[in-house]
């Protein structure tokens, strides 16, 4: 369906327009754990830049997940970023942030932010595979099954994947000390 | 990191050397280096499990919204037909607009839905410009394609199409485009408009957001 979307297939589109109305629905889940949320205003301005680039990476998309998994990760980088400029866009937030740390509800919003972050530098095929073992719980066999590599190659990939991050939290690390 | 060192981590962390056990305890506790690189994998293991497990809650809870789909539905056919591009975004005053235009079609509604109104009202009944409705409009074989004049206008157009359900102002459909005087629905979307039709359009300035003009139209299937 989304390649068939891709190519311009009305039916496809519209298809792929209904499944992405999760989009709203996951920022708005997300959104209602910021403190304070995004307004209406801002939070629209997010679904349409999530959206734009969900369709401009739809080519990349595999079909190992579903099509809603793949869009959520979008959504959290879309609205950690939109989250960030409005905290850049206020001295006077940042000076409430000093003073009172982080604004935080029940749990942190920004909690797996650098987690998901390095997600998105690794290569595709090492990030799927990290995806499908945590995010989706599958096996190594069955991601092997999924992806039509044998169980060892999705192993050595996923620990490669896992220093890959550790690395990356070492760098972030090094350069914030 | 050696690729001994590495081999030792990869048994660990999948289980095959119990770490609590007796090689693996000493294991970890001959190579300091060895035991705080397991540490960090687990925790990071573990914030995976976290991220996963908060991205199946969230999804989990997503129910149907008809309002979510629409507007998806809109920013996607924007991006389209602006060729994939980035879509112009709109006006943030524009977007208080469609409850005004609800309610004011909802007034329409009244409007039409009167006896001697019942078979047609004219686009003159709008103060302001008019956009020409070319069909459906009357009696038409079919919704196959909705088809309006341009509005003359020195910069870019976007133009705003609901379809209602006249009994109930139900809206059906709603399509926004720019620059272009013809929309086809999709076969889902035409099945799902009932025997009689009431359609409205507005043309509106892209770049200020200046509603140029009104059209609206009744129209039946054979």
């Amino acid at each position: 369906m989304a390649q068939r979307a891709i190519a311009g297939d009305p039916v496809a589109r519209r298809q792929f327009a209904q499944r992405m109305q999760c989009v709203p629905g996951i920022l708005a889940a997300r959104n209602s754990r910021l403190m304070p949320p995004l307004g209406r205003e801002e939070i629209d301005d997010v679904v349409q830049d999530t959206l734009v680039a969900i369709w401009n990476k739809l080519h990349a998309y595999a079909g190992q997940a579903t099509l809603e998994s793949w869009a959520y990760r979008f959504c959290v980088l879309e609205l950690m970023a939109a989250a960030r400029r409005r905290r850049r866009s206020s001295t006077e937030d940042q000076e409430t942030l000093l003073r009172e740390g982080p604004a935080i509800q029940d749990a942190n919003p920004f909690a797996y932010e650098d987690l998901h972050l390095a997600l998105e530098d690794l290569s595709a095929g090492t990030a799927e595979v990290l995806r499908m073992k945590h995010f989706d719980q599958l096996t190594f066999e069955e991601i092997g099954d999924a992806l039509g590599e044998s169980a060892n190659t999705i192993k050595s990939r996923y620990y490669r994947g896992l220093a890959q991050i550790r690395a990356s939290f070492d760098d972030t690390a090094g350069d914030a000390s | 990191m050696s690729s001994d060192r590495e081999s030792t981590l990869e048994r660990l962390l999948s289980g095959e050397i119990d770490a609590r056990g007796p090689e693996g305890a000493a294991l970890l506790k001959a190579d300091p280096t060895l035991k705080e690189i397991y540490e960090r994998s687990l925790a990071l293991q573990s914030s995976l499990n976290g991220a996963g497990e908060e991205q199946r809650q969230t999804l989990q809870q997503l129910a149907s919204d008809p309002a979510a789909a629409r507007q998806s539905t809109r920013v996607l056919d924007r991006v389209w037909q602006g060729g994939g591009s980035d879509p112009p975004r709109v006006p943030r005053g524009l977007r208080l607009v469609p409850l005004a235009f609800a309610a004011a079609a909802a007034i329409l509604a009244i409007w039409i839905l009167l006896p001697e109104q019942a078979s047609e009202p004219s686009t003159s009944q709008w103060l302001g410009n008019v956009v020409e409705i070319i069909e459906p409009r009357g009696t038409v074989d079919d919704f196959g394609t909705f088809a309006w004049k341009p509005v003359a206008h020195q910069s870019a157009v976007q133009y705003e199409l609901h379809v209602f359900d006249p009994t109930t102002d139900r809206e059906i459909v709603s399509q926004v485009l720019v620059d272009q005087t013809a929309w086809t629905p999709t076969f889902g979307q035409t099945q799902s408009m009932g025997a009689t039709i009431r359609w409205s359009l507005r043309a509106v300035d892209l770049r200020t957001a200046e509603v140029l003009a009104h059209g609206s139209a009744v129209a039946t299937q054979r």
